[in-house]
């Protein structure tokens, strides 16, 4: 580990400085051996040279002064043997040398010695030397008086005694200057292998310094590389969770920086590409939703509409009634249930205005508090303050109440729930994170919990229909969000950790149209008509029915139309009588907006309203053309019906009728 | 502890030593002592112990170089000092009298050396300077080869020894080399001790010569009777006239039989003589020329001047059978008159008068 640390801080060099070091501390490293190398070689030289010179010289000097001893006997002998004047003359010049020359031995030898026996054994020489001299001395000298017997006679007494002696303290001194040497050669041999091992044992330790910092450099060079190239790969065959390590400050480092840039825009392309993938996914299942949600519809209408009118032709029958009544908030909790499917499938008229949203929260608030328990701290916090945003309320408090429920539910045991809202501004780079997202202000609205939070896994799946963790959850709370924030144009943001909690954020298109009015609420109960001519276009047979009972219960007189092209011949054919006219929406032969349209070109002032499963007319909104007609959604209430139609025949009478019709056809 | 005990011991035996050659100098009258030059101390003692049996006078002659000869003479330790350079008159150690210096034989400074096959080599001048100048490394050095065509020269490196005590040797060769080399002169000089580029000392011409004996290569300078009483090789030298001579008792005599009248110095090398020897030189003894000092008795001095006159006449016929050469006749006469010049008390001590 520490070896990974080292090239960590190695990496914070470049390549060239790294490789520029490791030459140089090579280098230097050699040079170290070079120079220790020399200087112990020339250490030991020195030791080996005195020493060699010191023994070499003085086992010289010692042999000598044997030889000086052995001429001097020599010379005597000749001049004992000769008898000659001229010869002793001679020989005595070689008695003079040799006493100089073992004159000078000893004093060089007295300065090299430096044991006690050494000087011991010099001491004694140089006295048998003297006693020599002297008893040679008088023989020489007897031999240049031409005393030649004489000499001879002193020469061979002394020669044998004196003499011998000396000669043998010079070969005692001879062999232990040898033996001297010896020992003294091999403590140096020792010393010599002492330094030599020393030598080797710096060599290896130099070696192996060099190359650990070689395999270092080599691989805090090939290191980086070898990842570079596992990352390249890894990313090559499309695995985006490689993890790279880009903390180097040197060229690889650089690179892997950069190849985890890249990796993490390619994570993200393909967390976009996820998302799209997801929203293609809930569209289909939306599309197919909407598709039952509006057969569904009409077996409400007519349930709904034959349970009020058993209430309605019997009340008398209090038990039937309250039959009814049950029926009747079955069917509402059934058609609630379809709402939210439509809701979600964005096959839903939504009537759009624009509200400030901090007010209309804090409007909800009182509703919120009371779906939360004691344990759970609400708290809203609302920074958008004069921001107003185009949406349908009710649907929007619809997501408030989803997402606050599920907040709830997070959190079992307490915690903070927090509402905020802001106004921000979002530009490109947030929008290719996030699919459905256009650059543009924003009011967002966000609701953050303390709870559970999600796995990854449950993020990607929670705006599914019916995808649920709960045992009793039904799986449509946030797909109804979702199809709601859509059909608004905007869009959803999720953060969530596990154990520390969730934030949903919902992006509303800011508005800078000023603020509605908010349409006055008709009081409760049933609207009675005063006989006037209702027109009913419905295909379903037993749908039409029911209304035209309804209608008929309610004061009007009915004609029906089965289709819309049934429902335009009628309306031509009873121009001046009729007052309004009902239109399903969706009908086969003739639609009926085209119906609509042909009827609004014959007489414009009639008033129609629209009844609908769903509609597919509408993406956004549909309350800015509303002169001259309404739309009711399946399965509607009596009440809800007979108020809506006397409001538009009220208005009618009002107004001078303008035949406006802009209906938003655009995308039928 | 032994070791005070030991030099205590050594200093008690030398003071015993002094004290005993100073009271047999100034008590006894049948000794004389003398110290100096090494070059003529065969010639001298073989002379001395003739005339101890001759006059049972004895004489020490102590060959330490003729430096200490002469500082012996001025402390007054010796009768006599043997140089081989005069003494002049004007040095200041000669401040307690008149020196006289008396010539006794006519000597050669031999190059020798000891190259394995003892080949005969011979020598110029610069080639000897190079060798002394540490120049020429080798005895098959293409120098010496280009003189030497015919010796077997080996391939060994030449060790240089020199008289390291203050010695006339020493002049005589140094006087020849600065004749001879510029360089030489310039550098080095002439002296009785140099400071020498190159090689190792010795004492004494005994001592150079037992040191070239012993070293393979080496080369050296002795008086000649030490070369050949140890049988030594040494060079022929290249002399003015450019002929290659031995140095023998003829060559010496050759060179020594100029007219000396002329030169005040009595300086003999690097002769014009056609075959003279280039290293020659004359050898002196030393001596006051007034004896009564230090409490010298008369007859001391006497037996001084008697010993001096042998030495200069009957001991001259020794000289060629030590190799040395003897005095010419007129510097016999010049010595002869030196020695009526000494006194005692002022009145004169030599008495038979050749
Ligand atoms: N605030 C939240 N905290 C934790 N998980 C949540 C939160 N909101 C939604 N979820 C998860 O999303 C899933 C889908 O939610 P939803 O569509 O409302 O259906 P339901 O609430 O019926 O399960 C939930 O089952 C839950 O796992
Ligand atoms: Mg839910």
């Amino acid at each position: 580990m520490a070896h990974n640390h080292i090239e960590v801080k190695l990496r914070r060099f470049r390549i060239g400085t790294r490789l520029s070091i490791g030459f140089a501390l090579i280098v230097a490293f050699m040079i170290t051996l070079v120079i220790l190398g020399i200087a112990s070689m020339n250490r030991i030289n020195d030791r080996l040279e005195s020493l060699a010179t010191k023994t070499t010289v003085k086992i010289w000097y010692a042999t000598m002064i044997q030889d000086s001893v052995h001429v001097i006997d020599n010379a005597i002998l000749n001049m004992i043997v000769a008898r000659d004047e001229k010869i002793t003359m001679m020989e005595y010049v070689r008695v003079m040398t040799a006493r100089k020359t073992y004159e000078g031995a000893i004093e060089t030898i007295a300065k090299l010695e430096y044991t006690d026996y050494g000087r011991d054994i010099l001491q004694r020489m140089q006295q048998g030397l003297g006693e020599s001299r002297r008893e040679n001395g008088k023989a020489i000298e007897l031999a240049r008086g031409g005393q030649y017997r004489k000499a001879a006679g002193i020469f061979l007494q002394t020669s044998r005694t004196t003499g011998a002696s000396v000669r043998q303290v010079c070969s005692e001194l001879v062999n232990y200057e040898k033996e001297e040497g010896n020992a003294s050669y091999l403590a140096a041999a020792k010393t010599y292998r002492g330094t030599s091992l020393v030598f080797v044992v710096m060599g290896v330790i130099v070696l192996a310094i060099a190359s650990a910092a070689a395999v270092l450099l080599t691989r805090s060079i090939t290191a980086p590389l070898k990842q570079g190239v596992h990352v390249a790969n890894r990313l090559g065959s499309g695995d985006l969770s490689v993890e790279i390590d880009g903390s180097g400050t040197d060229e690889t480092g650089r690179l892997l920086k950069a190849m985890k840039e890249m990796a993490e825009k390619l994570k993200k392309l393909s967390e976009v590409e996820h998302q799209l993938v997801q929203s293609q996914k809930l569209e289909t299942v939306g599309r197919l939703a909407g598709g039952i949600a509006h057969d569904f519809n009409n077996l409400l209408s007519i349930i709904l509409g034959n349970t009020q009118l058993m209430k309605m032709q019997n009340p008398k029958a209090e038990k039937v009634a309250d039959r009814c009544t049950v029926i009747e908030s079955a069917v509402m909790r059934a058609s609630d249930f379809i709402k939210q499917l439509l809701a979600f499938s964005r096959r839903q008229i939504l009537e759009f205005r624009p509200v400030r949203i901090d007010k209309m929260v804090r409007e909800f608030e009182k509703m919120m508090r009371r779906m939360l328990h004691e344990n759970i701290e609400m708290r809203i916090a609302t920074h958008s303050s004069f921001a107003s945003v185009k949406i349908d309320t009710a649907q929007i408090n619809q997501v408030i109440l989803n997402l606050v429920v599920n907040a709830r539910e997070a959190m079992p045991d307490g915690g903070r729930l927090t509402i905020e809202t802001d106004l921000v501004v979002i530009d490109r780079d947030f929008c290719s994170l996030h699919p459905g997202a256009k650059a543009g202000t924003y009011v967002v609205l966000s609701v953050s919990d303390t709870g559970t939070g999600m796995s990854r896994h449950v993020i990607e799946n929670i705006f599914e229909p019916f995808f649920t963790t709960k045992e009793s959850g039904t799986g449509l709370g946030l797909s109804v969000v979702y199809g709601i924030i859509r059909q608004h144009g905007g869009f959803i943001d999720v953060v969530s950790e596990p154990d520390r909690g969730t934030c949903f954020s919902v992006y509303l298109p800011y508005t800078s149209e000023g603020i509605a009015v908010a349409p006055s609420s008709t009081g409760e109960g049933l609207v009675k008509g005063t006989g006037e001519v209702v027109l009913v276009v419905e295909d379903d047979k037993e749908l039409r029915e029911t209304v035209s009972d309804l209608l008929r219960l309610l004061g009007y007189s009915v004609h029906t139309a089965s289709d819309g092209e049934e429902g335009v011949r009628i309306f031509t054919e009873r121009c001046g009588e009729i007052d309004l006219v009902l239109l399903d929406a969706i009908m086969p032969k003739k639609s009926g907006f085209e119906a609509y349209g042909e009827m609004n070109a014959i007489r414009p002032e009639v008033p129609s309203i629209f009844v609908t499963g769903y509609n597919t007319v509408h993406g956004g909104n549909s309350n800015g053309d509303t002169n001259g007609t309404s739309v009711i959604q399946k399965p509607y209430s009596i009440e809800l019906l007979s108020r809506r139609i006397r409001e538009m025949l009220d208005q009618k009478n009002k107004e001078t009728p303008v035949p406006v019709l802009s209906v938003n056809m655009k995308e039928a | 502890m032994a070791l005070i005990r030991r030099t205590f011991l050594v200093s008690f035996l030398c003071f015993l030593l002094v004290s005993h050659s100073a009271l047999c100098s100034s008590s006894s009258g049948s000794e004389l002592r003398g110290a100096g030059a090494t070059f003529p101390q065969p010639f001298y003692e073989t002379l001395f112990s003739i005339y101890q049996r001759q006059n049972n006078i004895k004489v020490h002659y102590e060959g330490t170089g003729s430096g200490e000869g002469l500082r012996q003479l001025v402390s007054k330790t010796v009768d006599f000092a043997g140089t081989d350079k005069i003494m002049q008159q004007n040095t200041s150690e000669a401040g307690s009298g008149e020196v006289l210096n008396i010539p006794t034989c006519v000597g050669a400074v031999a190059v020798v050396y000891n190259v394995p096959g003892d080949p005969g080599l011979r020598f110029t001048p610069d080639i000897v300077a190079d060798i002394f100048f540490g120049r020429i490394k080798r005895w098959n050095d293409p120098r010496i080869a280009a003189v030497n065509r015919h010796a077997a020269l080996p391939e060994i490196p030449i060790a240089v020894i020199y008289r390291m005590d203050a010695s006339g040797t020493t002049f005589i060769f140094s006087e020849y080399l600065a004749r001879t080399s510029k360089e030489w002169n310039d550098r080095i000089g002439k002296g009785t001790s140099l400071t020498w580029p190159t090689g190792q000392g010795a004492k004494g011409n005994p001592g150079v010569a037992g040191l070239v004996r012993q070293i393979p290569g080496a080369v050296g300078y002795v008086e000649l009777v030490y070369a050949i009483g140890n049988k030594m090789t040494f060079g022929f030298l290249q002399n003015r006239s450019g002929r290659f001579i031995a140095p023998s008792v003829k060559s010496v005599t050759a060179a020594a039989s100029i007219d000396l009248s002329a030169r005040n110095d009595y300086s003999l090398t690097d002769t014009m003589v056609a075959d003279g020897y280039p290293i020659s030189g004359f050898t002196w003894i030393t001596l006051y020329r007034e004896q009564n000092y230090a409490r010298r008795s008369r007859e001391t001095a006497e037996n001084l001047v008697n010993l001096l006159a042998f030495v200069i006449h009957d001991g001259q016929k020794q000289a060629p059978l030590l190799h040395y050469a003897p005095l010419p006749k007129s510097v016999r006469r010049s010595a002869n008159r030196l020695l009526g010049m000494v006194t005692h008390s002022g009145i004169p001590v030599y008495k038979n008068k050749k």
